[in-house]
């Protein structure tokens, strides 16, 4: 069985599972549907049979519908319960599945209670339908890579994305002397950083977050150091060579959640 | 983000009237809608406010708006305008909707009639008379180029006979672009934008800060302006002045040729000075980058050094460490500029970066030889066309009979290609073939050669095109050496890590700490290394890197980017050459950057947020539609508004 939770800006989290019910144990959460929708721009052949996709197929929002079936012993009991679920409801940001340590960025679309005939805030059928901002699971605990690189030495570190989708990770470069040059490619994706204040003393970190989209260097936004033509960049699924280049010595930590559809 | 706004309804006197707020709870304020430009700043705002507060609404009140931010936890004026209409009291719509504008239309309310000689731009801007404008000159901050100009105005409003100055002050257009318009406390500005170069104020990309742009590009070119000035002994009569060219946007895109009438008269060198910023705006096409809801932030905070101010503004001490500590302190950060993005964007240059792609990425079109460096003493190149592949013109390069090789031609790229993926070109040999070399390099001293030799083939007087994909796949191996004086030892068998890969290695006797390796790429083909252990007797790992070209060959270097092109002729034979070269580019997987001005904003306030709709880049209609909106009728016209 499957536990749930909801989980807040301020990572308080709202277990969803019960004791309502024994079989299955942990209750009475039934996760009832995941649907996914996908944006694809498909043309009609001018004069062959058939039709044709037109750029990539982009894995859109998705839902995820839960309901769950309380019963309380008396209505004060009852309201408290559906005040706090609802609560949680409102607040939630990310989606827990706690028992595979993933998550999912989430936003409440919709909340129903169908009271059981004959009560009224006593017992019923709580139903919820999470809209899903990020269409894909992700590790809830971040997960590190260490790598000291030597100044002018392209080094190729393996790494292997053994999610299902692309990553947008982070990359942490420290140094201990002025650094003008950073760079990292994956494959035919590269984004180099030229910052003239990297490696001066209180800016011995950067930090190129992938997944933000911001580059920092010490407490300063530098995003616009990144090298014209380059940009961003994610790990594919797989086995990879990530090349990491700088032209001082470093230490990087490479800083990643791995995605799943489910 | 809420508790956003701020409108504080302030006298001619600066006596605060009213504060409006659009704190959630109380909800004075509603929405508001700010509309800025480069040139003026803020032009409109409408508002729409709750009728049941008690604000005092009246004729000519002054609005300052302030952006608050929860980090600093304070306000920030951003704009200040007026309204000028008052809504009727009798409408039964909750909401009182209020539309004002900002005090750069204040400078439309004076006329001048004046002439000036030989006097310089910024002393004409000071000596203007602007009482009864409810301008702060305390605020102004006029930063003209040193430039002087004879001018006669008749009855022009100050802003047209700003943009008459801001005409001539953008002479060098493309490198110090001037700005001016009326800034938040009311001061009046004529000053340059303050990225140079190739700096940016911020860098935008795709998919991050702003989604799903708008990109077009306008071919609404100018290279050759016929300019007619007002004469000096009639203003309503006109007169020619010259004719302006930019002969390198002829060449490329041929003579777009447009007729401009200066209702003034002005000097001719100052002409020539607003021709040339015309010239420099508008010989290249334009390329726009519309941006709908581009979410404008707190600026940011993180842990740093944070400085402490008393209340003159002296910093106390500074140290590191986090917001949290000190929840309810306010903190300035008095010595690093602010951090993320401010409330609003303001005039400058910006990187916006759209999404990456494949893209073909031209080197050099062969249409001019402007920018390559040549050693050519055995043969002579030109431009030409004889036969064109693309564009306008080619290359033609040509020498005698048995000329050595090693002639020459190299071109600097002005701005790198990254992470290339494939070169190309294209030669055409006439009669007979020759033997030519292609090396493009990278900034880190990388290089990648083809040479073309067609005398196998026998191909010639037809174009050949050459797409060459640069080495990508990579092969890395590890071996322990252990550095010694000792004897040979028998070659090491080592397991490639791709197919293909390293075949042997021979290690031979090393004197220090050296190590003499040879690597043997294919049967019989050795490639000698030279590794250096840092102490003897202790083993080293030796890391053997190498590329693999399209063929899965042992390569050498990959090119990180092209920052160079050399063309290099090879021996010559007993015929005489001549060899056409056209259009040499490259492919690479990158994001599409431009340095652009962001033009016009609109800023939407909401609640709980603030989105803006940016242009940047300069939207064209022809020039005639551009004035026609923009000023009245005598400014600064062109073609159907030249006086007769």
């Amino acid at each position: 069985m499957i536990e749930y939770a909801l989980q807040d800006v301020d990572g308080n989290q709202f277990n969803l599972n019960d004791s309502m019910k024994n079989n299955p144990a942990k209750g009475s959460l039934t996760f009832n549907s995941d649907s996914f929708s996908y944006d694809t721009n498909i043309v009609e052949n001018t004069f062959l049979p058939g039709s044709v996709k037109i750029g990539n197929a982009r894995l859109q929002n998705r839902s995820i519908e839960f309901t769950l079936n309380r019963a309380e012993p008396n209505s004060d009991d009852y309201k408290q319960y559906v005040n706090e679920l609802l609560q949680a409801l409102s607040t939630v940001v990310y989606l827990i599945d706690v028992t595979n340590d993933r998550r999912i960025k989430v936003i409440t679309e919709s909340i129903s209670i169908n009271f059981d005939d004959g009560s009224l805030y006593h017992s019923g059928n709580e139903g919820f339908v999470l809209n899903c901002l990020n269409p894909y699971w992700e590790d809830n605990t971040e997960q590190t890579v260490s790598q000291s690189i030597l100044a002018n030495d392209s080094f190729q570190l393996a790494f292997n994305n053994d999610g299902y989708l692309e990553i947008f990770s982070s990359f942490r470069f420290t140094v201990t002397v002025a650094t003008t040059l950073v760079r990292i490619t994956i494959g035919n994706q590269t984004i180099s950083v030229q910052d003239s204040l990297f490696g001066t003393t209180g800016f011995e970190v950067m930090v190129i977050n992938n997944d933000a989209g911001v580059t920092l260097v010490g407490n300063l936004n530098r995003t616009k150091s990144i090298t014209e033509g380059t940009g961003f960049i994610s790990i594919p699924t797989g086995a990879q060579e990530i090349e990491l280049f700088s032209n001082q010595n470093a230490d990087v930590t490479i800083t990643y959640r791995r995605r799943y559809y489910v | 983000m809420s508790n956003t706004i701020e409108a504080r309804v302030v006298s001619i006197t600066g006596e605060e009237v009213y504060r409006l707020n659009g704190n959630t709870r109380n909800g004075d304020i509603i929405n508001a809608i700010f509309n800025w430009e480069k040139i003026g700043g803020l032009r409109e705002f409408q508002l729409d406010i709750n009728r049941e507060n008690e604000v005092t609404l009246f004729p000519g009140m002054r609005w300052e708006f302030y952006f608050k931010d929860e980090i600093f936890l304070d306000f920030k004026k951003i704009f200040t305008g007026y309204t000028e209409i008052i809504p009727t009291a009798e409408s039964e719509n909750p909401l009182i909707s209020l539309t004002g504008k900002g005090y750069y239309w204040k400078l439309k309310e004076k006329q001048l009639t004046q002439t000036f000689t030989s006097t310089a731009i910024g002393t004409i801007i000071n000596a203007l008379d602007y009482s009864g404008l409810d301008l702060d000159a305390t605020e102004f901050d006029i930063q003209a180029p040193s430039v002087n100009i004879t001018v006669e105005f008749k009855n022009k409003t100050y802003i047209q006979v700003l943009d008459t100055l801001l005409a001539v002050a953008n002479e060098n257009y493309k490198t110090n672009q001037y700005i001016w318009g009326v800034d938040e406390n009311r001061g009046l500005y004529f000053k340059p934008l303050p990225s140079t170069g190739t700096d940016v104020n911020k860098k935008l990309f795709e998919g991050y800060q702003f989604q799903d742009p708008e990109v077009k590009v306008s071919d609404k070119i100018v290279n050759s302006l016929d300019v007619f000035r007002a004469t000096q002994a009639d203003p309503k009569a006109t007169e020619f002045v010259a004719t302006y060219n930019d002969t390198v946007s002829q060449g490329e895109y041929g003579i777009r040729k447009e007729k401009v009438t200066v209702s003034d008269y002005i000097d001719t060198t100052s002409i020539a000075r607003l021709a040339n910023a015309i010239l420099e705006e508008r010989s290249d096409p334009d390329k726009i980058i519309s941006i709908s809801n581009f979410y404008v932030k707190d600026a940011e905070i993180v842990e740093g050094n944070l400085v402490f101010e008393d209340s003159s503004g002296v910093n106390n001490w500074a140290w590191r460490t986090s917001l949290t500590d000190f929840p309810n302190a306010v903190f300035r950060d008095a010595s690093l500029s602010q951090t993320g993005f401010d409330r609003i964007l303001e005039a400058d240059f910006y990187g916006i970066s759209t999404k990456p792609q494949n893209k073909t990425l031209l080197i050099n079109e062969c249409d001019s030889l402007d920018g390559w460096t040549q050693n050519t003493p055995n043969s002579t190149i030109i431009i030409n066309d004889d036969t064109v592949l693309t564009g306008r013109k080619v290359f033609k390069w040509a020498r005698a009979a048995g000329q050595p090789a090693g002639d020459y031609i190299e071109y600097t790229l002005l701005d790198l290609i990254q992470n290339p993926l494939a070169v190309g070109f294209s030669i055409y040999f006439d009669t007979y073939p020759a033997n030519i070399t292609f090396t493009f390099t990278s900034s880190f001293g990388q290089e990648y050669s083809q040479t073309i030799d067609t005398s196998n083939t026998g191909i010639v007087d037809t174009w050949l095109t050459f797409n060459f994909n640069l080495p990508r796949d990579y092969v890395s191996t590890t071996l322990d050496v252990l550095p010694s004086a000792g004897p040979p030892v028998e070659p090491l068998e080592v397991s490639p890590v791709e197919a293909g890969a390293l075949q042997d290695l021979q290690v031979e006797p090393a004197a220090t700490n050296f190590q003499d390796l040879q690597v043997e790429n294919s049967p019989g083909t050795l490639l000698d290394l030279q590794v250096q252990a840092e102490t003897i007797g202790t083993p080293e790992d030796l890391e053997v890197n190498y590329w693999l070209d399209e063929n899965g060959d042992a390569f050498g270097d990959r090119l990180d980017n092209i920052e160079k092109v050399r063309i290099t002729l090879g021996a010559g034979d007993s015929n005489a050459n001549t060899i056409y070269i056209d259009r040499i580019g490259a492919q690479n997987f990158s994001w599409a950057y431009s340095r652009l001005t962001l033009e016009k904003a609109e800023y939407n306030v909401t609640r709980n947020f603030i989105l803006g709709n940016l242009e940047f880049g300069k939207k064209r209609d022809t020039l005639t539609d551009q004035i026609k909106n923009k000023v009245g009728k005598g400014d600064l016209a062109f073609d159907m508004y030249a006086k007769t």
